[in-house]
């Protein structure tokens, strides 16, 4: 789950392959985003956990890969985040300059598709 | 952080689960099959928040390094600094961490997510009985969305 600055409530309901978002009066609106988490960044683009790459999607519906080619395992410390295997992220996190934390899990791993700051570079 | 064996030292992570960011940029990170939060900093220096690495439950109001959890999962960092989490091999409860470091239990329900909001609200997806549910500073839960049913509508 995750609260937007307007305090709307962004659900990964997975188990009907959408995102619901509540709206602060009550009203349901759904996204056709599927994942198994989610986070938001303050500009309201929706990152989520979607088999093994992390996806965006803009507030305008539009949605890119950010970190992961689509394959499974391990590849790519130091390269393009969408040239890099994940092995079932099951978590992102998304910080204020924009660097994404991914819990790598079948990797045993923390990775970091990291924009403005190296941080963690394994 | 992690490596290519899961174990419990020094770089080492078991099944990790979740990833959050607090206010100032900490990452707190649930090693689930470790029995552990941890925290980690810029540099990569990992510290134990919570767990004592020996999965059980020892009770509330203990200290996070003298708590014992089981398998945690979903977690979250309000803007309060209150560190909230699921304990899910404990009966599925949902534990706090406040800032001065002791443990509660905040609700008897699973969570497959938690959030909170600036105003203290917590927000809490239970994946056993299909619901989201809003918890006040009074500490009690309102539905927010969810009829208990495993369906789809709407």
């Amino acid at each position: 789950m995750a609260l937007d600055a307007a305090g709307n409530l962004y659900v990964a309901d997975s188990g009907n392959q959408r995102t619901q978002v509540l709206s602060t009066s009550g009203t349901v609106a759904t996204l056709a985003a599927n994942g198994r988490d989610i986070a938001l960044d303050p500009t309201g683009n929706l990152y989520l956990t979607a088999g093994a790459q992390i996806l965006e999607v803009a507030p305008a519906g539009a949605v890119s890969p950010r970190t992961g080619d689509g394959s499974y395992l391990f590849r790519g410390n130091g390269g393009q985040a969408t040239s890099a295997r994940l092995n079932a992220p099951v978590a992102v996190a998304v910080s204020t300059d924009d660097a994404l934390y991914i819990a790598d899990q079948g990797n045993l791993r923390v990775r970091v598709r990291s924009t403005l700051k190296a941080r963690f570079p394994h | 952080m992690g490596g290519w064996t899961a174990g419990n030292a020094s770089g080492q992570l078991n099944s990790p689960a979740d990833v959050a960011l607090d206010s100032f940029g900490t990452l707190y990170l649930s090693d689930r099959n470790n029995d552990r939060v941890l925290t980690l900093a810029a540099d990569g220096t990992a510290t134990v928040v919570v767990g004592t690495g020996v999965p059980g439950f020892n009770g509330d109001g203990l200290p996070g390094m003298s708590t014992q959890l089981q398998s945690p999962g979903p977690l979250f960092v309000a803007p309060s600094g209150t560190l909230y989490f699921d304990d899910n091999g404990n009966e599925q409860v949902v534990r706090k961490v406040s800032q001065g470091g002791v443990v509660s239990t905040v609700t008897l329900v699973a969570a497959s997510g938690v959030t909170a909001d600036a105003s203290g609200n917590l927000f809490i997806s239970d994946p056993v009985n299909h619901q989201v549910v809003r918890m006040g500073l009074q500490g009690f839960g309102i539905v927010i969305a969810g009829t208990a049913r495993r369906d789809f509508r709407g």
